[in-house]
């Protein structure tokens, strides 16, 4: 293995708009790989995981690159995790996606990927997924044809497997709307800061008064996809937040998970560290929320 | 088949002939002569092929040249100043002994001058955040450190 060259040659195409791209997708459909930042797509080739005869550019597609808050927030899949820390509304409102961009990797890597490829690789380990996930995040896939909207909790399938078809893209993640009341936080555990996570947690709390009025908990690294762990949010929901309450949830959450052993961890740790896990980001979402 | 591109190394605009597979590193190491940027792991976990693109820190191993055409590409040989002079990050870095094998060097300082460049005062946490994607093997991070606040403490502020 040489991870010094990209061994296979390959076409490289640069389309400058959406229709360009889609229409070049459904001509040549299964011989191309679409690619965004490159930090995952690349090194598989390296590696000789892949070896497309073909790749599909995203990076002068400038309508895929935005940020627009009206109601809730839509995001372009090109926008990087650098461009999304730099953006206010989600710094100070989407505090969980905020926080997940800051624990990708590294600078280097913030700074190249993007939130599209992050998904569309479908690995269980994506840091953005679970905070998507506890703002209802949705997907728009469009093909030459037509467009559909997904959840993301549908658009995750398998390992490295989403719901996306030969020929089609990720055009457009949509968060719903959130307010003062709404408190959110992210953790990840690696073995060091810029590894990929052992476990991740995001936590969303819609608090009143004293109660939990809605609450939405959502885990990565934990099972074949980023999974909500929706027993464990009906106990909180309704409820008044209290310690014994938190640390009942936090079990909940290691037995709704179905982790397994890998390089990075053990079914068995992964249990454990994600009952400590649940309870600081609850408390931390919760303490979040605005009473 | 070659591709055309325009690229600005160091301030100096240049055209190159480059295959879709070639990566930036191999350009610039290879076609340019600027043997800064290192090649380490390849993968994306050591930081030692750091360059500037347009201003931001990125893998040049793990970048594609063709797709960098247009942009401006910052590598350690052009912080030199004009006259031949160091920069004052890797003066900073001599003073302080935060260099030993070196490999680890230009991404380090390519990493420094971008926090510097936005946060001219970092804490000694921004610090070690920032250069978290940099692996030093000679252990020489408190060293490194402590070169990049001292020129944040010496910069005008």
């Amino acid at each position: 293995m040489n991870t010094h060259i990209l061994p296979q040659p390959f076409e490289y195409v640069e389309p400058q708009t959406i229709d360009e791209a889609l229409q070049y997708l459904s001509e040549h459909k299964e011989k191309v790989k679409i690619i965004a930042g490159g930090t995952d797509l690349l090194v598989q080739m390296k590696i000789g995981k892949v070896s497309p005869p073909c790749l599909l550019s995203l990076s002068k597609i400038s309508a895929l690159r935005y940020v627009i808050e009206e109601s809730g927030l839509r995001m372009g899949p090109l926008t990087t995790f650098r461009e999304l820390q730099m953006t206010p509304s989600i710094s100070k409102r989407y505090t969980a996606l905020f926080e997940a961009t800051k624990a990708v990797s590294t600078a280097q890597i913030q700074t190249m990927g993007t939130l599209g490829g992050n998904l569309c690789n479908g690995s269980p380990a994506a840091d953005s997924a679970p905070p998507l996930l506890v703002f209802r995040g949705k997907v728009k896939l469009m093909d030459a044809r037509e467009e559909r909207i997904l959840s993301l909790e549908e658009f995750f399938i398998g390992p490295g497997k989403t719901a996306l078809k030969a020929g089609e893209m990720l055009t457009e993640i949509e968060l719903e709307e959130v307010n003062e009341r709404t408190g959110s936080a992210f953790k990840k555990l690696g073995r060091v800061s810029a590894d990929l996570s052992k476990v991740s947690i995001a936590v969303a709390i819609v608090r009143k008064d004293d109660l939990c009025k809605e609450c939405r908990i959502a885990v990565g690294a934990v099972a074949p996809v980023p999974m909500r762990a929706r027993k464990s949010e009906s106990i909180l929901i309704g409820k008044k937040i209290e310690r014994s309450l938190i640390e009942k949830v936090s079990h909940q959450v290691s037995q709704e998970i179905s982790p397994i052993d890998d390089i990075r961890s053990t079914a068995w740790y992964r249990r454990e560290v994600v009952k400590a896990m649940a309870r600081e980001t609850i408390q931390l979402a919760w303490e979040r929320a605005a009473s | 088949m070659k591709k055309q591109i325009a690229l600005t190394v160091n301030g100096v605009k240049r055209e190159l002939l480059v295959n879709p597979q070639d990566l930036l590193l191999n350009v610039l190491r290879e076609q340019l002569g600027l043997t800064g940027a290192k090649y380490g792991c390849g993968i994306g976990e050591c930081g030692s092929c750091t360059v500037l693109l347009d201003g931001e820190p990125i893998l040049s191993c793990m970048t594609l040249a063709v797709a960098v055409n247009g942009s401006e590409v910052t590598t350690i040989e052009g912080l030199l100043g004009s006259d031949g002079s160091l920069h004052p990050i890797q003066e900073s870095f001599l003073e302080h002994g935060a260099v030993q094998c070196g490999f680890c060097t230009p991404g380090m300082i390519l990493m420094a001058k971008n926090l510097l460049d936005k946060n001219p005062h970092p804490s000694e946490e921004e610090i070690r955040e920032h250069i978290r994607g940099n692996l030093c093997r000679c252990t020489g991070y408190t060293q490194i450190v402590q070169a990049i606040k001292e020129v944040s403490l010496t910069r005008k502020a």
